[in-house]
């Protein structure tokens, strides 16, 4: 075995305190730079020793330990709070989720699909079967109107003077005619339009 | 059977106070060894050993099992704190180890311990590494090559070539500590 050989063995006995056996230290007898080596790796494992030693005895102190303990509760109440605002918000968002999805399913919640009728006069108006909003200017000869489909409720349109039970809960399907300034002129009850067909 | 540090981890992210001061109990010691090594200060791996633990209780902490074992993550982060504290110069410089009465005795001692500190950080870390776990930990090849993810025999020819590097920086205050002791 050459000196880079005998090096591995030497270490590994100067790490474990043991004695090299007879064939290194035959080697040693007459190689100089391997018995050399073996003094340095005894020094060095002698030193490690000490400062081994005087670390080994730490422990953390009761201060510290404490003070730890006292953050990880700490965190931990903590993390229950951000757990449960999550939780609040979810529930908030789940909430207005449900009432929208509830109020959009809705048929009256709907912009009904706009009808537009390409010309339009109150005489139209009135031949289609529409009621005057009260106090809604006439709509002017040739203004085009929209007319809007939705649900309204029957004490408003008891109000306009059409005759509707107004002590019903239920929103009633009607047409709304609206000129050119966005203004509803004419409402128009579809089921009253279909018996006045 | 003794529950590992990954079941302690995951105990104590549910909150388990139990497993926390456990995996305290069973690390700290190291970790504070390790940091004294690494930085030769007791006042700064005292420091460094709690805020690894510190870290760890926060909801960032960034163990991840896949990555490795959970006491590999825990030298990596006293690495790196010690590795802050010196760019911010908080690390003393060694000798806050004397102990024994014999003035001149000290004075060598912590002479040679602030020598080999500060021989040890000259080392490359990988070397270090190898010195700290296999000769002042005393841990077997087999756990420190897991600890720094490399094979066993890299971790053989590391700590051989470190004690080399260590001897050969040492040999000018051996000689003079010995003629001192004469």
């Amino acid at each position: 075995m050459n000196c880079h050989g005998w090096a591995v063995e030497l270490v590994e006995c100067a790490r474990s305190g043991q004695l090299p056996g007879p064939e290194l230290q035959n080697h040693m007898r007459y190689c100089a730079r391997c018995a050399e080596r073996w003094e340095d790796e005894r020094r060095l494992s002698a030193r490690f020793q000490v400062i081994r030693q005087a670390a080994a005895a730490w422990q953390p102190s009761a201060f510290r330990r404490r003070q730890l303990m006292l953050e990880f509760e700490r965190a931990h109440q903590g993390g229950f709070r951000l757990w449960a605002r999550w939780a609040l918000s979810a529930a908030a968002v789940l909430l207005v989720a449900v009432a929208v999805t509830h109020d959009w399913r809705r048929p009256a919640a709907k912009p009904a699909a706009a009808v537009a009728i390409d010309s339009a006069s109150d005489a139209a108006a009135d031949d289609a079967g529409f009621v005057d909003v009260p106090y809604a200017p006439p709509l002017a000869t040739g203004e085009l109107v929209r007319v809007i489909r939705t649900e309204l409720e029957p004490a408003a349109l008891a109000r306009m003077g059409i005759d509707v039970d107004a002590t019903e809960g239920a929103q009633i399907p009607a047409d709304i005619l609206v000129g050119e300034d966005g203004f509803p002129r004419g409402v128009r009850v579809l089921a009253e339009f279909s018996e006045l067909q | 059977m003794e529950p590992t540090d990954e079941d302690l981890y995951r105990r104590t992210r549910k909150g388990d106070r139990k497993a926390f001061a456990e995996l305290y109990e069973r690390r700290a010691p190291s970790l504070y060894r390790y940091a004294l090594h690494v930085s030769g200060s007791h006042t700064a791996a005292e420091e460094v050993a709690h805020e690894v633990f510190l870290r760890l209780i926060r909801p960032d902490a960034g163990f991840d099992p896949g990555r490795g074992p959970l006491e590999a993550y825990l030298y990596g982060m006293a690495r790196n704190l010690i590795r802050v504290m010196r760019r911010h110069q908080t690390v003393e410089e060694a000798g806050d180890t004397a102990v024994e009465h014999n003035i001149l005795g000290d004075l060598i001692r912590n002479e040679r311990t602030a020598a080999l500190y500060a021989a040890l950080r000259e080392l490359p870390r990988q070397y270090r590494d190898a010195v700290i776990l296999c000769d002042l930990e005393e841990r077997s090849y087999e756990d420190v090559a897991r600890l720094m993810g490399c094979p066993v025999g890299t971790v053989r020819s590391r700590l051989h070539r470190a004690r080399m590097l260590l001897a050969a920086r040492l040999k000018p205050l051996s000689v003079s500590a010995g003629v001192i002791a004469r």
